[in-house]
């Protein structure tokens, strides 16, 4: 009677840890279609307890990144010789004959494309800067005239995009580089300096 | 009495001129309780198409494109709630002028608090893009931590070595995981129009870095690496991974999954697309008039690269036939399955194989683009596959709708 019982028992601890195994395979079973070779990340995402894994995968790596990306591109008369680099905005406040005017420069989207546009600020006493121009397509009057005066450069700052697909941005103020944003050998940065 | 009344008049009118005012007082801290408030906010009736057009708003007056939407709508949950509001400066980041934010004093004479608002936005329109948007004042976020409030931003090569961006702001996620974007773009800024809105939409153009789904920063969080985001706000570079590995449509779907409540069956996607696709077709109609009322007045001159860039619709109509394969896709999936509404299943087969009555096509969605021409779908699909719409602003409405191929502008493709 009592090896029956032990037996019983012995099924049941049995069934429920079978039970339990086709539940839990189930469970992990994905629910989207996935390319091939790429299943264990989806299916890993959908679940929580490996969503912190998957988080900190991705969040660790790229302030380690970000010491190497910083020596690639530190200087910004190499970065002006690649052969893909395009000017994003530049931002230059000259003080002309005792006013400081800051001129930018850059690209506005458009519904199909891409604007430059051109805009002049000029400074009070207390370093606000107050839009006086903004001009698209072209420079405008003042920001053409002022451009033109002598006056001595306190301030610059350029973005660039370099690569094939302009993926890459670099960001300098005077002339130190201060962000790079985007892939670099396959790997995705986002880095302060 | 009389020099008593003129120093007096004088000092009012110097006490006057040195009253500084903020845009608004910030008395409160972003947190993660204001970050739920704010998606509530997004959800909220208050955040509407009309809300810059309509004549008794406090915001009327604002006039945005797609990424000076962004902005103004945290701009106005920042000033509704006495919470700070900042920006890398677009001017440059000199000294005390590192940010634009709502402490400054530049607006004071725009006037009363929301009219300083609207001077703000305005400001920050005339001198931002998307670019600024989305490589200074956002952060990328974990697929999870996708809520309403958070921006989806694309860049896409577009002729002539040019680059097309633009950003939404997802009001609501449905259910099923599509999304409810409210936007602008610069053709409707131009015209002022109200808001736009897409309540099921499906974004193409997967992330590429940084380009994708983004957050705000906290002021606090302006110019210094995603590690001082804190955690719970889901600073995250995974949905750049997941898109290369994945590919486009593999992410989306996992995407849609993710951030879904319920979720939708093949036949529910398939009539879900249907209507997108009938939608998006109708909505061309109001693009290419657009063009054409613009002819009629110019008489016909060809159009400068302003106007080119404002008319034309290469992008609309490549992604209006990305609309149309999402609904063969789907369309296919349903047959496999054995699944889907009948009558939905039809106006799919008359669309794609072009074949059998389309009447009833022609009744759930006539594209009306001409006095006395209206096509069906089907039509309409037969034209974009063989290439014959015309992106041209200069052609005449015939050409655009790809009726006639012959007659076609000689004025300048700008790009």
């Amino acid at each position: 009677m009592k090896k029956n019982k032990k037996k019983i028992l012995g099924f049941l601890i049995l069934g429920i840890l079978i039970l339990a195994r086709i539940i839990i395979h189930m469970e992990s079973k994905p629910e989207i279609d996935v390319i091939p070779g790429t299943m264990k990340m989806v299916s890993a995402y959908e679940k929580d307890e490996s969503r912190a894994q998957i988080d900190s995968r991705v969040i660790t790596p790229f302030t380690s990144q970000c010491g190497d990306a910083q020596k690639l591109y530190s200087d910004i008369n190499e970065v002006k010789k690649i052969k893909s680099v395009s000017s994003r905005f530049v931002n230059t406040h000259k003080n002309i004959d005792g006013v400081i005017y800051r001129f930018r420069f850059f690209y506005k989207e458009t519904s199909e494309n891409e604007v430059p546009q051109y805009l002049l600020y000029q400074e009070d006493d207390q370093e606000e800067d107050h839009l006086i121009e903004v001009s698209p397509y072209i420079k405008g009057t003042k920001f053409t005239k002022f451009e033109k005066k002598n006056g001595i450069t306190l301030y610059s700052e350029e973005g660039f995009n370099v690569g094939l697909d302009q993926n890459l941005f670099l960001h300098f103020e005077n002339g130190q580089l201060k962000k790079i944003q985007g892939p670099i050998d396959g790997k995705f940065h986002d880095c302060a300096y | 009495m009389k020099h008593v009344l003129i120093v007096l008049s004088l000092a009012l009118t110097f006490s006057s001129i040195n009253i500084q005012a903020a845009v608004w007082e910030d008395t409160q801290s972003w947190s993660l309780e204001y970050e739920q408030k704010f998606s509530a906010w997004m959800q909220s009736p208050a955040v509407k198409e009309n809300m810059f057009t309509f004549v008794s708003s406090p915001y009327y007056g604002i006039n945005t494109d797609c990424a000076d939407t962004a902005y103004a709508l945290r701009a106005i949950f920042a000033f509704e709630n006495k919470l700070p509001f900042a920006i890398t400066n677009p001017s440059g980041s000199r000294e005390a002028s590192k940010s634009l934010n709502n402490r400054t004093n530049k607006f004071d004479g725009a006037g009363p608090e929301n009219k300083r608002l609207v001077a703000l936005i305005t400001e920050i329109g005339s001198s931002v893009g998307t670019e600024n948007l989305t490589r200074f004042d956002t952060f990328p976020t974990a697929i999870k931590k996708i809520a309403p409030g958070t921006i989806f931003t694309y860049k896409i090569k577009a002729r002539f070595k040019k680059f097309i961006r633009h950003a939404y702001n997802i009001k609501d996620i449905n259910p099923v995981g599509t999304f409810d974007v409210i936007y602008s773009t610069q053709a409707n800024q131009e015209k002022r129009g109200e808001l736009l809105r897409r309540r099921e939409r499906e974004f193409e153009n997967a992330p590429s870095d940084p380009w994708g789904f983004r957050k705000f920063r906290w002021p606090e969080h302006l110019a210094s690496n995603l590690e001082s985001i804190p955690q719970e706000l889901g600073p995250s570079m995974e949905q750049f991974e997941l898109a290369t590995s994945l590919g486009e449509n593999a992410f989306f779907t996992m995407v849609r999954k993710t951030v879904a409540t319920s979720s939708e069956s093949t036949g529910e996607r398939l009539n879900r697309l249907f209507k997108s696709v009938c939608q998006e077709a109708q909505a061309r109609i109001g693009y290419v008039n657009e063009a054409i009322a613009y002819l009629e007045k110019s008489n016909n001159e060809c159009m400068d690269y302003q106007k080119f860039d404002a008319f034309s619709t290469p992008a609309r109509d490549a992604a209006l036939k990305e609309m149309f394969l999402k609904f063969k896709q789907s369309y296919s999936e349903a047959r496999q399955t054995q699944s889907g509404d009948a009558v939905i299943l039809s106006y799919a087969e008359s669309v794609y194989s072009n074949k059998g009555d389309k009447t009833e096509l022609q009744k759930a969605c006539p594209v009306n683009y001409r006095a006395g021409v209206s096509i069906d779908l089907g039509t309409l699909w037969n034209r974009i596959s063989n290439d014959l719409l015309s992106s041209h602003p200069n052609d005449i409405i015939e050409a655009r709708w790809g009726e006639v191929t012959k007659r076609l502008t000689k004025c300048k493709r700008w790009y």
